[in-house]
C-alpha cells in the first residue's frame, strides 16, 4: 500500500493553497497602492488650492466660486475613497497597519478640506455645505447615520461630508475633538453647531437650507423636461395618420 | 472574544476547504497517472465467453419491465450464453402479466414470489443461477447494447475480478431535477472511475453490475442493508478483500426521479442507508487494510457531508447578512436608484474568496471530466445550470435531514 499518491496531492493541494495567498496578497497589496496614489493626488491638490489662496490675499474671491471642483478639492474623490479604504478593512481588518495608515492619511486631507471650506466661507461669504461626521467602529447607530449620510451624499453631490474615526490615533483629530467638544457618536457638525445623536435624512435636510432650493430646482427642472415631451408628442400624430391614410388607399 | 471567534472559523474555513480540495486534486492526480489505461477497445471476438445471469426484480414495474427485458435481449451477446430471471417480487400492478409476453422465450425465466423486499428478490433467483457471471439490473433501466461486452472484458483481464460497477446515466432529461442528475451522474462514472483503478469504489449500483458468481459463495447472498442493498454488497467485498472496479464504458441509462420531490426522498433514502453501512463497516475506516477504500473513499465521502454543511451554513449566513443590510437600508432611506459604478476594486479578493473560487473552479473540472468520460459532447447549459442550482440548494438540506434522521434514528420510508 503505498502513500506516495497521498503525499503528491497533498503537496499539489499545499502549492495551491500557498498560491492562493499569495495571489491574493499581490491583489490586496495593489488596491492599497491605487488608494495611497489616490490620496496622494487629492493631498496635491488640496496643497495646490491653499497656495492659490495665499497668493491672491485680497482679490481671490471673484475667481472662486462654490461650483468650481477643481477650486476647492475634488469633493466626490473624497467620498470614493472613504469607502475605498472601508473596503480594504473589511478585506484586511480594521487593524490592519496598512489600513490605519491610510485612515490616518485621508483624516488629515479631509480636515485640512474642512478648514478650507470654512476660510472660503469667512473671506468670501461662500456657502458649501459641509458635513462633519464623527463615528466609531462597532457602534451601532453609526451604521444607520452612515447609511443615512452616504444616501445623502448621493442624492446631493454637492454636499461634502467629512469621515472621521473618533478613535483614530493621531494628533490633530485630538485637538479638533477637543475644540468641538464632540463626547459621544455619531455626532454629526453642521454650521458650527453638534448634533450627537442619530440624525434622519429629514432632520438633517431641515438643518441645511439649501437643500430646500436645490430640490425646488430639480422639481422645476423636471417639469420643464415633461412639458418638452408633451410637445413633442402633440406634433407626431399627425404626421402618422396621414401615412396610415395613405398606406391603406 | 470576536476575534478569537473569527479566527477559528477562519481556521475551519480553511481546513475544511483544504481537504474539499485535497479530494479533488486525487482525483486529478489518479486521472493523469491512468489516462492511458482509459482507452478501451472493444475486441471484436472475446477468447471465450462467460455464461451471464441478468436478474432483474421488479415491484410495480408495469410500464417499463416489458421494454427493459427488450433493451436486455438485444444486448449484443451470443444468445446461448445470455440468460435472464425476472423476479416479481409480490407486485400489485400488472408487471406479471406484462411479463408474460416473454413467457415462452428460452432466454427468459419468470420468477414470482410474496413481497420481502429488492435483496430478497435477489437472493431467490440466485439459487436459480449456474452461470459463470451474475448481472444485477434494476427494471426500469435501457442497457446499451455494447455494455455486457465492456464489461466482460473486464472479467476476462483481470481474473481477480469480483464486482463490476457499470456507468448509470440519464436518459433524456426533461425536468430540471432530471437534468441536475444527468450531470452528476456523469460526475460519479468520472470519479467512479478513478477509484476503481485505486481499488477504492464505493458502491456497485444495483441498476447495473457484474458479479462473479462465486463471489455470492465467497461472502453471502444479498442483505437488506439498510434499504441499500447495493452498498452494503459492495461494503462487504471490500472488507473480505475482494477486488471491485468500476467500467466507464458499460452504460446503462434510466430515467431517474422526475419531481424535485421524489429526488429529495431518494436522496434521503441514500444518506440513511449511508451513514448505516458506513456504520455497520466502521471497521475500515482510515483501516490501512482496506486500502484505498478504506484510507480514502468512506473517510472521504463521510467527510464530504460535514464539508456541505458548513459552506451551507456559511454562505446562508453571508446572505442573510447582505439582506438584513439591505433592509436597514430600506428602512432608513427607501429605495434609491443608486448608479451601479462597477468598481472591480470593490471584488473581494481576500484569500478566503480566492480558494472558494478554487472549490468552484475544481468543481467545474469534475463535471467536464464526467462529460469527458461518459463520452457527451453537447454540453447543455439548461443543466449545468440546473445542477449547479438545485444541488447548492438541496444537498446541503437533504445531508441536514439525513443526519438528523440519523441522530434521531428515524426510519425512512421506502418509496
Amino acid at each position: 500500500m503505498s502513500f506516495k499518491r497521498y503525499i503528491i496531492v497533498f503537496v499539489i493541494t499545499g502549492v495551491i493553497f500557498a498560491f492562493t495567498f499569495w495571489l491574493s496578497n499581490q491583489l490586496s497589496e495593489g488596491k492599497i497602492r491605487e488608494v495611497r496614489d489616490l490620496e496622494d493626488q487629492i493631498a496635491l491638490n488640496i496643497l495646490s488650492t491653499e497656495t492659490r489662496y495665499s497668493l491672491l490675499e485680497n482679490s481671490s474671491c471673484e475667481h472662486v466660486s462654490a461650483n468650481n471642483t477643481n477650486d476647492i478639492g475634488l469633493n466626490s474623490e473624497l467620498n470614493d475613497m472613504v469607502h475605498r479604504v472601508k473596503f480594504m478593512a473589511s478585506q484586511l481588518g480594521a487593524e490592519d497597519e496598512k489600513v490605519i495608515s491610510l485612515k490616518k492619511y485621508y483624516t488629515l486631507l479631509q480636515i485640512k478640506d474642512y478648514l478650507l471650506t470654512k476660510e472660503l466661507y469667512n473671506r468670501c461669504g461662500t456657502h458649501i455645505v459641509s458635513i462633519l461626521y464623527l463615528y466609531q467602529e462597532g457602534c451601532a447607530e453609526c451604521v444607520k447615520q452612515s447609511i443615512i449620510l452616504d444616501d445623502l451624499v448621493n442624492r446631493y453631490p454637492e454636499i461634502r461630508v467629512y469621515w472621521i474615526d473618533k478613535d483614530l490615533q493621531t494628533p490633530a483629530l485630538d485637538t479638533l475633538l477637543s475644540i468641538l467638544n464632540v463626547k459621544s457618536t455619531p455626532s454629526i457638525v453642521i454650521k458650527n453647531k453638534v448634533y450627537d445623536s442619530l440624525q434622519t435624512t429629514v432632520d438633517i435636510e431641515s438643518y441645511i437650507p439649501q437643500i430646500a432650493a436645490w430640490k425646488k430646482a430639480a422639481e422645476k427642472k423636471d417639469a420643464d423636461d415633461v412639458k418638452k415631451k408633451n410637445t413633442l408628442k402633440n406634433e407626431a400624430p399627425t404626421s402618422a395618420t396621414s401615412d396610415t391614410t395613405s398606406f391603406f388607399r | 472574544m470576536y476575534g478569537i471567534m473569527t479566527t477559528t472559523f477562519d481556521i475551519v474555513y480553511y481546513v475544511l476547504l483544504f481537504f474539499a480540495i485535497y479530494f479533488q486534486v486525487f482525483f486529478l492526480v489518479v486521472f493523469f497517472e491512468k489516462r492511458k489505461d482509459l482507452h478501451e477497445e472493444l475486441q471484436p471476438k472475446l477468447p471465450f465467453y462467460p455464461s451471464v445471469s441478468f436478474l432483474i426484480p421488479c415491484w410495480n414495474e408495469e410500464a417499463t419491465i416489458v421494454s427493459t427485458i427488450k433493451s436486455v435481449l438485444s444486448v449484443h451477446y451470443p444468445k446461448e450464453k445470455l440468460h435472464i430471471f425476472v423476479i416479481d417480487d409480490g407486485s400489485t400492478d400488472h408487471t406479471w402479466s406484462n411479463a408474460q409476453k416473454f413467457s415462452e422465450n428460452t432466454q427468459v425465466t419468470l420468477l414470482k414470489k410474496e413481497n420481502g423486499g429488492k435483496h430478497t428478490a435477489l437472493n431467490y433467483a440466485l439459487q436459480y443461477v449456474t452461470s459463470d457471471l451474475v448481472v444485477s439490473f434494476d427494471a426500469d433501466t435501457k442497457i446499451v447494447p455494447n455494455s455486457l461486452l465492456y464489461a466482460v472484458q473486464y472479467f476476462i483481464k483481470d481474473a481477480e475480478l469480483m464486482a463490476l460497477g457499470g456507468a448509470v446515466l440519464i436518459e433524456s432529461p426533461r425536468t430540471m431535477a432530471q437534468m441536475a442528475q444527468s450531470v452528476e451522474y456523469q460526475m460519479f462514472s468520472y470519479t467512479k472511475r478513478m477509484l476503481g483503478f485505486v481499488g477504492g469504489v464505493l458502491v456497485v449500483p444495483g441498476a447495473f453490475s457484474v458479479f462473479r458468481r462465486e463471489i455470492f459463495d465467497k461472502v453471502g447472498g444479498y442483505t437488506r442493508g439498510h434499504n441499500l442493498e447495493d452498498l452494503e454488497l459492495t461494503f462487504r467485498i471490500h472488507d473480505k478483500g475482494y477486488k471491485v472496479n468500476h467500467c466507464h464504458t458499460a452504460i446503462v441509462t434510466t430515467k431517474g426521479p422526475s419531481s424535485i420531490r421524489a429526488l429529495f426522498k431518494q436522496r434521503l433514502r441514500w444518506g440513511y442507508g449511508f451513514l448505516s453501512n458506513v456504520t455497520d463497516y466502521k471497521n475500515t475506516i482510515l483501516n490501512k487494510k482496506f486500502g484505498n477504500f478504506g484510507l480514502f473513499t468512506v473517510p472521504m465521502s463521510v467527510f464530504s457531508y460535514v464539508i456541505i454543511v458548513f459552506v451551507f451554513f456559511v454562505s446562508l449566513y453571508r446572505i442573510s447578512m447582505f439582506i438584513a443590510d439591505k433592509v436597514l437600508q430600506f428602512s432608513l432611506v427607501g429605495f434609491n436608484n443608486f448608479s451601479f459604478n462597477f468598481d472591480s476594486f470593490f471584488i473581494s479578493t481576500s484569500a478566503m474568496t480566492l480558494i472558494g473560487l478554487t472549490m468552484y473552479i475544481l468543481i467545474f473540472i469534475s463535471i467536464f471530466m464526467g462529460k469527458h468520460i461518459s463520452k457527451v459532447e453537447k454540453t447543455s447549459l439548461r443543466a449545468l445550470f440546473s445542477f449547479l442550482l438545485l444541488y447548492s440548494v438541496l444537498a446541503p438540506l437533504w445531508i441536514l435531514r439525513t443526519l438528523y434522521n440519523w441522530t434521531f434514528s428515524k426510519r425512512v420510508a421506502w418509496r
